[in-house]
């Protein structure tokens, strides 16, 4: 018993092909190649994708029968995969080899794919008593490329924002508990919110600095499409107050409200009072 | 395509109209609701042809580029059930922000091989408590009756008591309902909210509803509260895009891309015929309203319908002549007569102003 490893390299594609013979009789066993086996197959939306590939004989006409391994109901026919039905051809196939080739096509349904990660199958062309085998992994995570910028950039796009917001965040806090140091004697009607909530901490310190240089009328339209999240803060009066400013589009009112209700907001409110 | 136009646009060198083309790449006619309002590749996939880069990418690191073959060069599928992907796009009306949310729908209905189920919510309300439910009603008006009986009973029994969080409400009912409709959600489950631009609001819908939709998609012409919830929500990949107007520069840039693509034949020596870069300035010349003289950038709609409407007025023109003198009438014209004037650019210019169908 002998075993001879043979890497082909036909295009971009190589087939590991496995041969076992007996001991020798008159005649070496014939040996059966096959090239041009994909390597890896994608996943996509048909209801089976197709390649071809090429089996050849080591120069006498050898009788080969083609199977499949791990991918699914492939079907295999002779013939390049656009020439040709796929879905009719057999599961099983049997054929003459000769040393000029013979295109064959596989199509492997989408059903053999996993619905993520690899799986690994196999092309197998049997010709007594030798064989030759090809695998083939299948992925199932459409389109590889795609998936793969997209996993970067998922990580990217995680990594830095929260990397961000952990600085900022700090920066924030520093300054917030300065403000709230500074104010510790000092009553207020909004003592009880002497730590923020997020929402009031969002509109002066995200929301608000965009707002510079804006005109009177975004200005004024801008605030009220956020005005829900910080309406609760507002006395009573300056609630009313304020839809009317928004209304009449009076950046200076809209402004000398907040500041009236968010006194601690000063230098925020300072850089929007005018329009740029 | 009429004979005699047929004749005017190979005298201009052009395959079809640049600007609504009738036929595609591969010569066939085009669906015409795929380019009729925003871009539809869901409609018609040769439309991916069409897309300008008029998009500001820096607010997105997830979703990235255009690309012809494929919509998107990067959109992470949707795989994690407990971190749906939130895509915002901002801009004006006709900016091309409704074409880049259809690109969007198209590059799921890819990802997944199944077209996407999509609810659009409009008017919701102002406050987070009553959005979402807001939310899970229309969700609840999708479905035939039978499954709407069976939906509302459980919306019933998680709303009883009204909730009192800050950001998130009912998230509860949102997986209740997945958990119902397993058997039927078997494609990706899309949520696109339009016509609200606060960003506390969509921040809560998103949090409290993350458990039954694979995307989140929010359409708003505020690129300010954009850039606020993507800041303020730190634990979420959000990706901001938000389509621009274009300078005279960047529209010149894309008529001329336009007129290279439908080109017949070797590429012209001037590409933008049988526009000019004078007509393009004429588009760009300040109107009575403008303030200070300065250059008011475009929406790529209403450039694309503007020149539309002139290369149809022009086409007109010469499709007159040729019925009446034949061919060789247009033969007989001087290369300038070929070109647009900038008469028949002004006007254009005006009727759109004064919205004229």
């Amino acid at each position: 018993m002998f075993t001879i490893h043979l890497t082909m390299i036909a295009g971009a594609v190589i087939a590991a092909t496995s041969i076992t013979t007996p001991a020798p009789a008159s005649l070496p066993p014939p040996v059966v190649v096959l090239a041009g086996t994909p390597s890896s197959v994608e996943k996509n939306c048909k209801t089976a994708i197709c390649r071809n590939f090429d089996v050849y004989s080591d120069g006498r006409l050898t009788p080969v029968m083609i199977s499949t391994l791990g991918l699914g109901d492939a079907r295999i026919h002779v013939g390049s995969c656009a020439a040709n039905a796929a879905l009719s051809a057999a599961t099983l196939l049997r054929f003459t080899a000769n040393a000029r080739g013979t295109r064959l096509c596989v199509c492997i349904p989408r059903s053999a794919f996993p619905v993520t990660g690899t799986a690994t199958g196999k092309i197998i062309a049997s010709s007594a008593p030798t064989s030759a085998e090809a695998a083939v992994v299948l992925n199932g995570s459409p389109p590889a490329a795609d998936h793969f910028v997209a996993a970067l950039l998922w990580g990217v796009g995680f990594a830095i924002p929260a990397l961000f917001s952990t600085y900022l965040g700090q920066r924030v806090y520093i300054w917030q508990k300065r403000k709230d140091d500074e104010r510790a004697n000092t009553v207020s009607r909004r003592e009880q919110f002497r730590n923020e909530p997020e929402a009031v901490q969002t509109f002066f310190n995200v929301f608000l600095p965009q707002l510079a240089g804006t005109s009177d009328e975004d200005f004024a339209g801008e605030i009220r499409n956020q005005y829900a999240s910080i309406e609760g803060f507002l006395t009573n009066d300056d609630s009313v107050a304020m839809n009317e400013a928004l209304d009449a589009k009076d950046r200076a009112l809209i402004v000398a409200i907040l500041r009236r209700n968010f006194p601690d907001r000063k230098a925020a409110l300072e850089s929007v009072e005018s329009k740029g | 395509m009429s004979k005699s136009r047929d004749v005017v646009f190979k005298k201009l060198g052009l395959r079809t109209q640049p600007f609504f083309p009738e036929i595609g790449p591969d010569e066939q006619p085009l669906e015409e609701e795929s380019l009729l309002k925003a871009l539809d590749p869901r409609k018609d996939s040769r439309v991916i042809n069409y897309y300008h880069d008029v998009y500001d990418w820096t607010g997105s690191s997830a979703v990235r580029g255009l690309s012809r073959p494929t919509g998107l060069t990067s959109f992470p599928r949707a795989v994690d059930p407990e971190r749906p992907l939130f895509v915002i796009v901002s801009g004006t009306k006709s900016s091309g922000r409704d074409s880049l949310i259809n690109l969007i729908l198209y590059k799921i209905e890819l990802l997944h091989c199944a077209v996407p189920r999509l609810l659009t919510v409009s008017d919701i309300p102002r406050s987070a408590e009553p959005a979402v439910k807001h939310v899970a009603e229309y969700f609840i008006a999708s479905w035939p009756p039978a499954v709407q009986k069976t939906l509302g009973e459980i919306f019933d029994r998680f709303t009883k008591q009204k909730s009192t969080a800050t950001d998130v409400h009912y998230s509860a009912l949102f997986y209740a309902f997945r958990q119902n409709l397993k058997d039927e959600l078997t494609m990706p489950n899309v949520l696109s909210i339009v016509g609200t631009d606060s960003y506390d609001i969509w921040k809560s819908v998103y949090l409290s509803c993350k458990k039954l939709f694979d995307y989140v998609v929010v359409q708003t012409k505020s690129p300010r509260a954009a850039n606020t919830c993507k800041t303020s929500m730190t634990d979420t990949i959000v990706a901001h895009i938000q389509a621009q107007p274009l300078s005279a520069k960047k529209a010149l840039d894309y008529v001329k891309t336009r007129m290279t693509f439908e080109h017949l034949g070797a590429p012209a020596v001037n590409v933008l015929a049988p526009l000019t870069s004078e007509a393009i300035d004429l588009l760009y010349e300040p109107g009575r309203s403008a303030q200070g003289g300065q250059e008011q950038p475009k929406t790529i709609g209403w450039l694309r319908e503007t020149l539309r409407r002139a290369v149809d007025k022009h086409v007109e023109r010469l499709v007159r002549i040729v019925d009446e003198e034949g061919p060789a009438g247009l033969d007989a014209l001087s290369p300038e007569h070929l070109l647009v004037s900038r008469d028949t650019l002004w006007d254009a210019r005006q009727e759109i102003n004064r919205g004229i169908a």
